[in-house]
């Protein structure tokens, strides 16, 4: 028992130390691409509860822009980027030089720059703290869905606790320096050996 | 004049059973989980689970509604507990909607189907059928038990609330 309470807190340390680095890695990579100052205005890694997981994207019923990546090599878990739907459209004119109002829905283009915002936050997470770690992680190509956050979160939460009954949590709150752009990044890592590669 | 219906938020692996109760119990933001709603109108006992997971697969095999295979058992012996009888429960179940479908991953993700069977199979072994169901789909639903009637709502994202 007293073992697994150090695996614990070890882990967390961890993953902490990385974690910062590879937010605001991923952060930096958002502000490249809709070319835009942002600051990360939260940052929490802890350890959460299933039933405190579902809300860490939004309210349950909240209608949120999901946009997912699983990543997999050396550790396993998911990355998750959050935005309100108007936030969204609003990254959408950023990222293709448009002018502020001029997407007001979601269609396969959309869906596709939004998706490769979360594939360069993603890959910029992942590089940073393989690079760090001398580990492999990959990222799966992304996914934008549009839907209550609850049941975005759903079928993930059901991967992370399928054996356990805690999990890990990165979580992040950016923003322009106005606040016209603000999302959660969010990482659960599930396992792997990235942390024991830290540990020598 | 209207009323307020008191609402008692079922989260992720949990569940409720009530008697002469007039709150609604309710699911909400449900993507690939099952809501089990359950109501014996003679008793007026109602309950309702919110499932993740198909099976315990652990080893462990703790009773609980996180999983089908024993969340089902657990809510119906709880009702009986509280003077249902199983045989004139009204049974609905809504979930179990793909909602990230990850290319190249052969599958993974996909629990809501497996969510599904369990279900059915569970009922079944419970001797007990489905009179409604709103299951399948892309799309996150919120769910809603009404005590004092036992009407069970849905509302799909994008969607118009429906009886169930």
């Amino acid at each position: 028992m007293e073992q697994n309470a150090q695996k614990t807190k070890f882990d967390l340390a961890t993953w902490s130390n990385l974690a910062n680095i590879g937010s605001n890695s991923a952060i930096s990579g958002i502000a490249q691409m809709v070319n835009q100052d942002l600051k990360v205005t939260t940052f929490n890694l802890e350890e959460v509860s299933m039933k405190n997981a579902s809300s860490l994207i939004g309210k349950p019923d909240d209608q949120i822009v999901g946009i997912y990546l699983m990543f997999t090599g050396n550790a396993d878990g998911h990355i998750m980027l959050a935005f309100p739907p108007p936030t969204a459209y609003e990254l959408v004119d950023m990222a293709m030089g448009l002018p502020p109002g001029s997407t007001d829905t979601l269609g396969e283009m959309e869906k596709s720059v939004l998706g490769e915002i979360g594939n360069i936050a993603g890959s910029f997470f992942l590089n940073a703290i393989a690079d760090i770690a001398g580990s492999r992680l990959s990222p799966s190509p992304p996914v934008v869905v549009v839907d209550m956050a609850g049941a975005i979160m759903g079928s993930i939460l059901a991967e992370v606790f399928e054996e356990r009954e805690s999990a890990f949590a990165i979580k992040l709150v950016f923003a322009t320096p106005t606040r016209q752009i603000e999302g959660r990044f969010l990482v659960l890592p599930m396992s792997g050996s990235i942390a024991s590669k830290q540990e020598g | 004049m209207s009323t307020t219906v008191e609402t008692i938020v079922i989260g992720l692996g949990e569940w409720a059973v009530r008697k002469n109760d007039s709150a609604a119990l309710t699911c909400v933001g449900l993507g690939s989980c099952i809501a089990l709603c359950a109501y014996d109108p003679v008793s007026k006992v109602g309950g309702m689970a919110h499932m993740v997971l198909p099976s315990n697969e652990s080893g462990t095999k703790i009773a609980s509604a996180k999983y089908v295979d024993t969340g089902i058992p657990m809510l119906l012996e709880e009702m009986k507990k509280k003077g249902a009888l199983i045989s004139r429960t009204v049974v609905k179940i809504a979930g179990g909607a793909q909602m990230l479908s990850v290319p190249g991953l052969n599958g993974r993700l996909n629990v809501a189907d497996r969510n599904i069977a369990a279900t059915k199979t569970a009922l079944a072994q419970a001797g007990v059928s489905a009179t409604g169901t709103e299951v399948g789909g892309n799309s996150g639903r919120t769910v809603q038990l009404f005590l004092d009637t036992g009407r069970v709502t849905v509302r799909a994202t994008g969607k118009e609330t429906c009886e169930l």
